[in-house]
């Protein structure tokens, strides 16, 4: 992925040179796109395969949710260039609500069955 | 909303992208975005609870159709499908409207609409299919919790297709101007937030526990 895309306020840059920067950015988009639309299918394809991967099929999915959850983050929610306080924020509430549910789960004895 | 955030050039100068439209703001992030930013992270709560609630609940019902009955994987990997490129779409519209390309802007905010109007007419279709096939919502735990985790899903997409509407409204009448850009930008978080909750549920509901 291009890194040409670095936050106009960082680099003090014109709006002329902004305009530019964002039509460079506009084909990083496109690849993203693509990445996530082949993740998707490689998702989909991994669901097919549950007894030949026996217990690594739901950790597979879940790794493969997790790269394009943080792609569409860093690049389309453009947490990647943004200011720091953004990506924080954003990424407290989404540990709070993990760590809480995850914990709510475990008062159930939900991890003790796997997924199921 | 012309709080844009002001940033610092590599001298540490202060630099505005909008002379005189830019208040400074304590965290160098505009109050909008921040705003929207807050809104996203307390939204992921709110998910997950019923993600949550779906997991613990599926797996017990007594009685009715399952996941494994109803659930239709390719049908539904198309509807991810349209809403990831709804998402690239997206955000082909802010980068439009920083660049200040009216016509190019109103393309893609309509275009996302569009997809996001067929993400909800597929699962329009989908709920129809499945209430037909025996699960209501209250039919069983599992059509109740999946109903309101997908459900819920669907409302937040359809309040971000009311809001890209307005937004081409708004860029119509020429009240988006490159100035204003950061409203699209606001809008496009909370679109590509939909779109990342989606890509949870997509695996969860669907691919896991098919």
């Amino acid at each position: 992925m291009s890194d040409q895309t670095i936050s106009h306020y960082e680099q003090g840059v014109t709006e002329g040179d902004y305009a530019l920067e964002h039509a460079v950015a506009d084909k990083t988009y496109v690849l993203v796109a693509v990445f996530l639309a082949v993740m998707t299918g490689l998702e989909v394809l991994v669901s097919y395969t549950k007894e030949a991967l026996g217990p690594f099929h739901d950790w597979a999915l879940i790794i493969l949710m997790a790269i394009k959850f943080i792609c569409v983050c860093l690049y389309f929610m453009h947490l990647k260039f943004d200011h720091a306080m953004c990506k924080r924020v954003f990424f407290f509430g989404l540990s709070v609500a993990v760590l809480v549910y995850c914990g709510m789960l475990g008062t159930f004895q939900y991890w003790a069955s796997g997924f199921r | 909303m012309s709080d844009v955030a002001v940033g610092h050039d590599h001298h540490g100068e202060i630099h505005d992208p909008y002379p005189g439209l830019s208040p400074h703001t304590s965290t160098g992030v505009s109050h909008a975005k921040m705003g929207m930013w807050i809104f996203l992270a307390s939204d992921c709560l709110l998910f997950g609870a019923f993600i949550s609630a779906y997991l613990l609940y599926n797996g017990r019902a007594q009685q009715g159709p399952t996941p494994e009955d109803v659930i239709n994987i390719p049908f539904t990997s198309t509807s991810t499908f349209v809403l990831l490129m709804s998402s690239l779409t997206m955000v082909l519209a802010v980068s439009s409207a920083h660049r200040g390309d009216q016509r190019r802007l109103r393309l893609w905010l309509v275009t996302t609409a569009i997809l996001g109007a067929s993400f909800i007419a597929g699962q329009v279709y989908e709920f129809t299919t499945m209430v037909h096939e025996g699960l209501g919502y209250t039919t069983n735990i599992f059509g109740s919790s999946f109903y309101s985790l997908t459900g819920f899903h669907g409302v937040h997409v359809t309040i971000g297709i009311m809001l890209l509407l307005i937004m081409l409204g708004m860029s119509l009448r020429g009240r988006l101007p490159k100035q204003k850009a950061e409203v699209v930008e606001v809008i496009g978080l909370y679109w590509h937030f939909v779109d990342v909750v989606w890509i949870v549920i997509f695996t969860v509901v669907y691919l896991i526990h098919k």
